[in-house]
């Protein structure tokens, strides 16, 4: 407890405060920025942390990192288009809302659930850092490897109409994700050539191309605006007595999975949005209207996925291993300034653990106050015509990608994406069980692997070990149930199954 | 009348050539960096750049063009207007990129080195359960029971994953190599035990080894570790095939005037020699080196005769 105390007096100092508060405004501006990614912006930032005292650096930093996951929303509810891959899921049913005329209330409660899961995520790292180590500690290859199968099993449900179709989509995600030099043998898969496509696709590419350039070329005959100023009005932005109800148990389901998979090094933000959806998918009282505009399928993954950006600093600053490509940058900054994090961070440098974590919840009521009056903002950008919006939006995508590489096949791709969301949506198959896929197979091909040349190429190691074991066995048992409903439904003599309308 | 002709070209371009040299830089220099911020090539090129652009009157900006094994990043200054104003954060695999990537428009030829200005060196270390103590043991351990010893190594090419080549090579000996995406993705298993031992640059390494989270075996270089002085080289150990000292520095484009060269030469000399600059490496967990042009050059020499035999015997390819 005094070590907090000492933790907030740091942070309250009138620099950090500030530096703070520069970060999350920043993080939200680049969240809400489709294109700018955290990886970005943090890039952008990191030269000027040199000039900075390494608290406060990291204050900034990290600021700019959970700030972009509640900025990130505000994109995927009112266009459509995920302002970064952890938010993706958030389109799901954000823009079904939007469309309903609900923006403001899905805006609303996404701060809300940000907030929450972020609080649950701190308060988690504070009490249980040292266990949550161990757990993540007991993750080897092979038991990264069951994860992994679950959560793409898990991939195939989130899809609303055929299971067929969303079987298909996660194969052609998994076939985009071979895209580049594999890690262990050096071998260029599928890159034509063409240097740009060595490491493989980005991430924030396809997330963008698919969901928010398709929506652009969908929506291009509506050019005129959805709402009118009119429309917008106070009572049309405050969640409602049964949204409040209907979103309590999601948020905490969201937030305990977040804050789990935010601590296993290797995972992150994305996949917690994920699994946290599926899980809704499955216990939720309203499972059947997900994906149409329910509540609950924003308020899980978005506490979720800021839930786990917290916990995600527990093997960062504990370990000195960060658990994702923006993580390795705020450890960057940390050497930048000589200080190497590792088991012994939290005794050598106490004011900067606990002042980093006290700066967490100052900042997390920051965002909670800069966002609410924005939803306001955002909402009203809905009453703009189309015919402004979507030209600005591809400038910025189109520039944005450009940025991260210098590479005009990124914006070639990110194109070519949107057109192949297009067409996708047009032949009734989602692009969420896709990009699921591409997250997921390289990380199942490159666990697997490593777990095979560990165990020497004996398979059945990774069945032994307690955890993958148990994993692997829910994962057999999820695919022999969905295998005998379909075969209920299918069955001569069962009734014909509803088609699926295609949008 | 021809040799004549020559001469007075010769006395006309020379005032010119020293004018290149004198004037430069003429504007803002960039640092082409192939890893991302916080990479350990992208902190010493700030380090350097902070203080160079106040001893040369130009900013000295340092860009990162990630991706493609860092191969845009090469070819980007390869064809970049040789003045000196557009430079690349080069490292050992200067000297055998081409080995491990045939078939790309630009290799060692494409770069003049200006310096090699850090050092850094390698240790095989293990996790503090196994029972080795030396190399010896170790080697004991892999002849007995051939190929069980994991020994991870941070990614695809780099001298971590050829120096576990190179140890079976010389020890005559089976190992387990295991390669990583980086080397922040290997620790986490060495450290909780899933993979044995580690190849990799002391200075990730080090924080580890000081909380007894993995235990150094020897480290690559010729006289021990300052940071370590406790761990024996392998040289000591009995295996003086192991002796190596990966280094990184920066690199013009080749045709960059000679005059040039040495200018930034000896900046950045002054540099790595003032005690702030040099500090904030060694603080950032390097090895400050600096030297000749020449120096630098014949350490290009030294990776490319060790490395690319090693590549070759292996025949690491991509295809």
């Amino acid at each position: 407890m005094d070590m907090l105390i000492q933790g907030f007096s740091v942070a309250f100092s009138p620099d950090n405060l500030f530096y703070c508060l520069v970060g999350v405004f920043l993080g939200t501006l680049v969240g809400v920025l489709p294109g700018v990614g955290t990886l970005a912006s943090i890039s952008l930032l990191l030269p000027m942390t040199f000039y900075l005292d390494p608290t406060t650096a990291l204050i900034m930093l990290a600021g700019v990192y959970y700030g972009s996951e509640y900025g990130g929303s505000t994109a995927s509810i009112l266009l459509n288009l995920p302002g970064s891959p952890s938010n993706a899921v958030t389109c799901l049913d954000g823009y079904p809302m939007a469309q309903q005329g609900r923006a403001g209330v899905a805006l609303f409660m996404t701060s809300i659930a940000s907030f929450v899961g972020g609080s649950i995520g701190i308060l988690l790292m504070m009490g249980f850092s040292p266990l949550l180590v161990k757990i993540a500690f007991s993750f080897g290859p092979a038991e990264y490897f069951a994860l992994m199968v679950l959560g793409l099993l898990a991939a195939t449900a989130i899809a609303q109409g055929s299971p067929l179709k969303g079987i298909a989509m996660v194969v052609v995600g998994m076939l985009i994700g071979c895209v580049g030099m594999d890690i262990s043998s050096g071998i260029p898969r599928f890159t034509f050539g063409n240097m740009a496509l060595f490491e493989g696709v980005n991430m924030v590419i396809l997330a963008m191309g698919l969901f928010g350039v398709s929506e652009i070329f969908a929506s291009a005959n509506q050019l005129t605006a959805r709402l009118t100023a009119k429309d917008i009005t106070l009572r049309s932005m405050l969640p409602t007595r049964e949204d409040w109800r209907r979103s309590a148990p999601s948020i905490f389901r969201g937030s305990g999975i977040g804050s789990i998979i935010g601590a296993l090094p290797g995972t992150g933000a994305t996949i917690a949005a994920y699994l946290s959806y599926t899980v809704e998918k499955q216990v939720s009282k309203n499972r059947r209207q997900l994906g149409t505009g329910a509540i609950e399928g924003i308020s899980a993954p978005e506490a979720a996925n800021n839930a786990a950006v917290q916990t995600a600093f527990i093997p960062t600053l504990t370990m000195g291993i960060p658990g994702s490509a923006s993580m390795a940058l705020i450890l960057g900054a940390l050497m930048m300034h000589g200080i190497y994090a590792g088991p012994s961070t939290m005794t050598d440098h106490p004011d900067m653990f606990w002042g980093l974590i006290a700066s967490f919840w100052i900042g997390n009521v920051l965002l909670l106050l800069l966002n609410i009056p924005l939803v306001g903002i955002w909402v009203r950008l809905l009453a703009l015509p189309y015919r402004y919006i979507f030209p600005a939006v591809i400038i910025f995508i189109c520039v944005g990608v450009y940025s991260l590489t210098y590479s005009f096949t990124d914006v070639v791709l990110v194109l070519g994406f949107g057109l192949l969301g297009y067409g996708l949506k047009l032949a009734g198959y989602e692009p969420a069980p896709l990009l699921i896929g591409f997250i997921l197979g390289p990380l199942i091909e490159e666990y697997l692997r490593r777990a095979m040349l560990l165990a020497r190429g004996d398979f059945l190691t990774i069945l032994q070990r307690p955890i993958s074991g148990s994993m692997l066995l829910v994962c057999a048992l999820l695919l022999g149930w969905a295998l005998y409903v379909t075969w209920r439904r299918y069955r001569p003599g069962a009734p014909e199954p509803l088609p699926t309308p295609a949008e | 009348m021809k040799p004549l002709f020559l001469a007075s070209a010769a006395l006309l371009l020379f005032p010119v050539a020293l004018a290149t040299a004198q004037d430069f830089p003429s504007q803002p220099i960039h640092i082409i960096v192939s890893a991302g911020p916080g990479g350990s090539p992208d902190i010493f090129s700030r380090t350097l750049a902070h203080y160079l652009t106040e001893r040369i009157g130009q900013p000295v900006l340092v860009e990162n063009r990630q991706g493609g094994a860092g191969n845009p990043a090469s070819e980007y200054v390869a064809t970049s207007k040789p003045d000196g104003h557009t430079l690349l954060a080069v490292s050992s695999s200067l000297a055998f990129n081409d080995a491990l990537f045939p078939g790309l428009p630009f290799n060692r030829d494409s770069f003049v080195p200006i310096i090699a200005a850090i050092g850094s060196q390698q240790v095989l270390a293990v996790h503090p359960d196994q029972p080795f103590e030396t190399i010896d043991d170790l080697v004991a351990a892999a002849k007995a029971s051939p190929g069980t010893i994991s020994v991870a190594s941070p990614s695809w090419g780099t001298t971590g994953q050829l120096g576990v080549l190179l140890l079976q090579d010389e020890a005559d000996i089976e190992l387990n190599p295991v390669v990583y995406r980086n080397a922040t993705a290997a620790f986490p298993d060495v450290v909780a035990g899933h993979a044995d031992a580690i190849f990799v640059t002391l200075s990730a390494a080090l924080p580890f080894i000081r909380d007894g989270a993995l235990r150094p075996l020897a480290v690559t270089t010729p006289e021990r570790a300052p940071s370590l002085p406790d761990t024996p080289t392998f040289r000591e150990q009995g295996y003086p095939g192991l002796v190596w000292e990966d280094w990184q520095g920066w690199a013009a484009p080749a045709g960059t005037p000679q005059a040039v060269i040495d200018k930034l030469n000896a900046e950045i000399n002054a540099v790595i020699a003032d005690p702030g600059a040099n500090a904030q490496l060694v603080e950032q967990g390097f090895v400050p080196l600096g030297g000749t042009v020449a120096e630098a050059v014949a350490l290009v020499d030294a990776s490319d005769a060790l490395w690319r035999p090693i590549i070759v015997r292996h025949n690491i390819k991509p295809e």
